[in-house]
């Protein structure tokens, strides 16, 4: 029997930042994900850190929190976030109405948008059109999603949270209109468990008009898909945005050595709908062709796309459904202990715990307050460890490690300083056999595809052709256990990447296919060994 | 500039070079014309002929599976007789040059092991690739080298036994430790091949090897042993071992590539052949169905090239051969516009390793390899294509990469 106050469910950044919250405030929680950490939306949408200036035409309140939350995270979440700074631009095709119009709205949301003269942007941006008219620098920054729900679930941990990943709410019991418990299955193992609780939580995002249905509601979140391209260079060091009213494919936002540009919008008939097109593929590239005129040479890692939970109480839908977020507590419909958050975005993900936090530490008498706000997410790793770091790793590499490891770096330091050879496996991404070995320990990796998302291996130009192979062969000659054979494995994470490719198949991110295909059939024969091993 | 010769070859891939070499002991003169080092650079020394055919292994030997081939196969297009005359040729040239490839049954085709632990058919093998030695063999040691990322012994033991042919064999492994060298870099099967070159090497090779010969049937390694002299060191490792070795198939950098490349170098300098690197066919001249002269831009600027013949073997969409747009395919000297459905996502399939449209896209051609248009009228009657350039044929998933360079090479060779 398994006994909780809250159940949490779904794993994405609101989830765990809820997990984290109510933790820290010493109330019991559970969280069930059912696939791995942030494997929704959190993980696949362009990683932008609004300033706000997105919203502070359309939807100034969600502008002002923004810009709050931006802060914020800046500062208890740096190890999550880079700060680019943003771009504003607009071309001469675009309304200078409209520009005039964000200015003021960005002065009344709070957000800092200061005039760059067009040369002076060239100068930092030599990428950008010359044919830009208006330039605005705005507080803008990137943010890795993943690393940010891992570092808030780590977190959760220390401070007594559970954290259950690969496992799916099935049911939720309730007696005398009130929830007493969540039934769920281990997706590994095929187990049901029940776990016992006052409170159940509905964190799922664009599942949680699912999860609504398994207490018998009927809540309106309809899916909307998000399509992006993931490209092989950083062609802008900045955030850029386009300066007219919202739309699709006006985002770049650089990560690390590549750079994203989203985002598209249209209805998904399901949650899962993930898969992009190559229909989207083209329109973002259409569209992004205004700021960065060279961009169909560049070339595409792969395109991804995301759904998201926008929540529509009757009216609206698609970019003009709000982006804002609704606390709903289901004991308005006769079901005490249960609550749902819906809609929302990452930049806000800490507010919208903050809040739902709030409304059940007030239920259970909870007087703790919030701290999410002031307490730094991640301990950092020790000055001591930092500087015996740099006996392995490059300076820039050490800092990288750090920050996807925190104080956990020690440990992977440690495990260097204990053997003769420390070698680098992804050399995209600059990731270590240590810390690849670390990852996969943990007890909620479960496949090279879990080390990927946690470490950025065989995120960046090889997508994966080198390292996946090596990190396999490296962990078994370790006796790291992993739930897929080698061959498996390795054909998943292949998997994996082709899916992000095929809906760009042309140009040169199909050299780097064929290039995969000549390794991995052709010489290995990965395909055959498929169905030949036992 | 201009230079003539009777046969212009684009590429110095397997195709290209071996086409150079029959056309130049055909008694032809010969240039070759290349933008890099092409994919024996990536590729093994051991030459797969045919080892899949409609998703199923092929254990025998390839030719009645041939047979059974589309009729835009390559294969279909040169004929049996072609493919075995350009093994034979290859045969004689490995020997020549020490380093002789066979097969151990003429009945079937060999399994070779990989460094991830599968095992791929194959048919012709240097002596160093064997795979029979391990199937018949009933305690197998797996050996590493202390060092190397992308060779784990303990992977490959723990994939091999997955096999039903290796369910009954036992399994050692061991990292052999390399004296040390000065290097800046991650050591590669590369770097240990260059040293077993050398005397030094080798007697360190046989050194580490021979404690083992007693309690292992066979030896399984990485592609180490040697490049420039790899057949001699074959042999000085069976006399000196007492125990057969078998080099596993490899990832890039691609010692048994270059060990073929060497071969085939070296042969082309002793007939006369011309070799003009790091240079780039901008575009063609042509007359009706001649192609008069081929413009190349490289280190110098442009240059002419004219020839009687010309035998493209500039690869497929990896070696530049071919290129994609979102709108169209195309061959990338004369653009020649490839057949292509409008839809991208009916150009290939969900599952990665799916029957795709766009892996068997490649210049159609008719009997003498001469490219022909959607009509079926001939393009140009004096330029051949070979290897990857061609369509109607996915190498990485039937294991014909080498078979087809080599056959459509030789077939080309015999047409000018």
């Amino acid at each position: 029997m398994n006994q909780a106050t809250v159940v949490i469910i779904g794993g994405g950044a609101t989830g765990i930042g809820i997990l984290r919250d109510l933790s820290m405030r010493g109330v019991h929680a559970v969280l069930l994900e059912k696939g791995g950490l942030a494997n929704g939306t959190s993980s696949r949408f362009h990683g932008l850190l609004h300033s706000g200036g997105r919203y502070a035409v359309g939807d100034n309140e969600a502008a002002k929190e923004c810009i709050e939350e931006n802060t914020i995270l800046r500062r208890v979440g740096k190890e999550c976030v880079e700060e680019t700074e943003g771009f504003f631009v607009a071309t001469k095709h675009d309304d200078p109405e409209y520009a005039r119009a964000w200015v003021s709205a960005c002065e009344r949301a709070g957000i800092a948008a200061q005039p760059v003269p067009v040369a002076e942007a060239l100068r930092l941006e030599p990428n950008l059109s010359p044919n830009i008219s208006t330039v605005y620098r705005v507080p803008d920054a990137c943010v890795d999603g993943f690393r940010l729900v891992w570092h808030n679930a780590v977190s959760a941990r220390r401070y007594g949270g559970t954290l259950l990943t690969y496992h799916e709410a099935t049911g939720i019991e309730q007696a005398n209109g009130r929830v007493c418990a969540v039934l769920a299955r281990n997706c590994q193992t095929g187990e049901s468990l029940r776990f016992e609780c006052s409170y159940v939580i509905n964190a799922a995002g664009s599942w949680s008009g699912q999860i609504a249905h398994l207490a018998g509601l009927d809540v309106q979140v309809s899916p909307d898909r998000g399509t992006l391209i993931a490209f092989n260079h950083r062609f802008t060091s900045r955030v850029v945005n386009r300066l007219h009213k919202s739309a699709d494919g006006d985002i770049f936002v650089p990560h690390g050595s590549i750079t994203i540009l989203g985002t598209t919008s249209s209805p998904a008939p399901s949650p899962e709908s993930n898969r992009p097109s190559s229909a989207e593929v083209l329109r973002l590239l259409e569209l992004g062709e205004p700021l960065f005129p060279d961009i169909r040479q560049y070339r595409i890692l792969r395109a991804f796309a995301g759904t998201r939970p926008l929540y529509s109480a009757g009216s609206g839908a698609g970019r003009s459904a709000s982006r804002g977020f609704h606390i709903v507590d289901h004991a308005e419909e006769g079901l005490h202990g249960m609550i749902s958050i819906f809609g929302g975005k990452l930049t806000t993900y800490r507010l919208m715990a903050e809040k739902l936090s709030d409304l059940v530490c007030a239920q259970l008498g909870v007087s703790t307050p919030c701290r999410t706000a002031t307490e730094p997410m991640v301990r950092p790793p020790s000055a001591e460890t930092l500087a015996k770091a740099t006996k392995y790793f490059p300076m820039h590499s050490t800092t990288l490690a750090a920050h996807r490891l925190g104080e956990a770096l020690e440990t992977v330091v440690n495990t260097m300083d204990a053997e003769p050879e420390h070698p680098i496996l992804c050399e995209c991404e600059m990731v270590s056999l240590a810390e690849i070995d670390y990852v996969a320990r943990d007890p909620d990796t479960h496949s090279l595809h879990d080390v990927r998302l946690r470490t950025r291996m065989g995120m960046g130009t090889c997508q994966g052709t080198f390292c996946s192979l090596r990190a396999i062969g490296a962990l078994t000659e370790r006796n790291v256990p992993l739930n897929l054979s080698p061959t498996e494995d390795v054909a998943q994470f292949l998997q994996e990447r082709w899916k992000g490719v095929r809906p760009a198949l042309w140009g040169t991110q199909m050299k780097e296919i064929m290039l995969g295909r000549a390794i991995y059939a052709a010489s290995l024969n990965l395909d055959g060994a498929i169905h030949e091993q036992q | 500039m201009n230079s003539n010769s009777d046969v212009l070859v684009v590429g110095s891939g397997p195709a290209g070079l071996f086409a150079a070499l029959v056309a130049a002991q055909r008694g032809k003169t010969v240039r070759i014309v290349t933008q890099g080092a092409g994919s024996l650079a990536i590729c093994g020394s051991n030459i797969d002929v045919l080892g899949y055919a409609q998703g199923q292994r092929i254990d025998e030997a390839p030719w009645a599976a041939i047979a059974q081939l589309a009729p835009e196969h390559p294969y279909s297009l040169v004929g049996e007789h072609s493919i075995r005359s350009a093994l034979h040729c290859i045969s004689a040239l490995c020997a020549k040059a020490g380093s002789p490839l066979s097969h151990a049954d003429e009945e079937k085709n060999t399994l070779v092991p990989s460094i991830v632990g599968t095992l791929k058919p194959s048919w012709l093998c240097p002596a160093s690739a064997q795979g029979n030695s391990l199937l018949a063999a009933r305690r197998v040691l797996v050996a590493g080298i202390e060092g190397f990322k992308d060779c784990h012994p303990a992977l490959v033991a723990r994939q091999l036994k997955r096999y039903p042919e290796l369910k009954q064999a036992s399994f050692q492994t061991v990292n052999l430790i390399m004296p040390p060298q000065p290097r800046k870099r991650t050591l590669s099967p590369l770097d240990v091949a260059r040293f077993v070159d050398s005397p030094e090497g080798l007697a360190w090779l046989c050194r580490s090897l021979r404690p083992y010969a007693s309690t292992a049937d066979v030896l399984v390694l990485p592609p180490v042993c040697g490049i420039e002299h790899s057949g001699s060191v074959m042999a000085t490792l069976g006399k000196e071992v007492h125990c057969p070795v078998v080099e596993m198939l490899s990832i890039p950098p691609a010692v048994g590539g270059l060990r073929l490349r060497a071969i085939l170098c070296r042969e082309l300098a002793a007939l006369g052949v011309n070799i003009v690197e790091n240079a780039t066919i901008v575009r063609a001249e042509t007359a009706g169905k001649q192609c008069l002269a081929l413009i190349s831009k490289g280190t110098g600027g442009e240059r002419r090239y004219t020839a009687k013949h010309i035998i493209i073997a500039t690869g497929g969409i990896l070696g530049g051969g071919l290129n994609m747009s979102p709108t169209a395919a195309q061959e990338s000297i004369f653009g020649i516009e490839l057949p292509l459905p409008e839809v991208i996502e009916d150009r290939s399939q969900e599952a990665v390793f799916g029957d795709h449209y766009f892996t068997r896209m490649g210049v159609q051609v008719n009997a003498d390899l001469c490219p022909v248009g959607a009509d079926g009228a001939v393009l140009f009657n004096n330029v051949h294509f070979v290897g990857r350039a061609l369509g109607g044929y996915d190498y990485a998933t039937e294991k014909s990469g080498l078979g087809v360079a080599f056959a459509t090479g030789w077939a080309a060779a015999h047409k000018v």
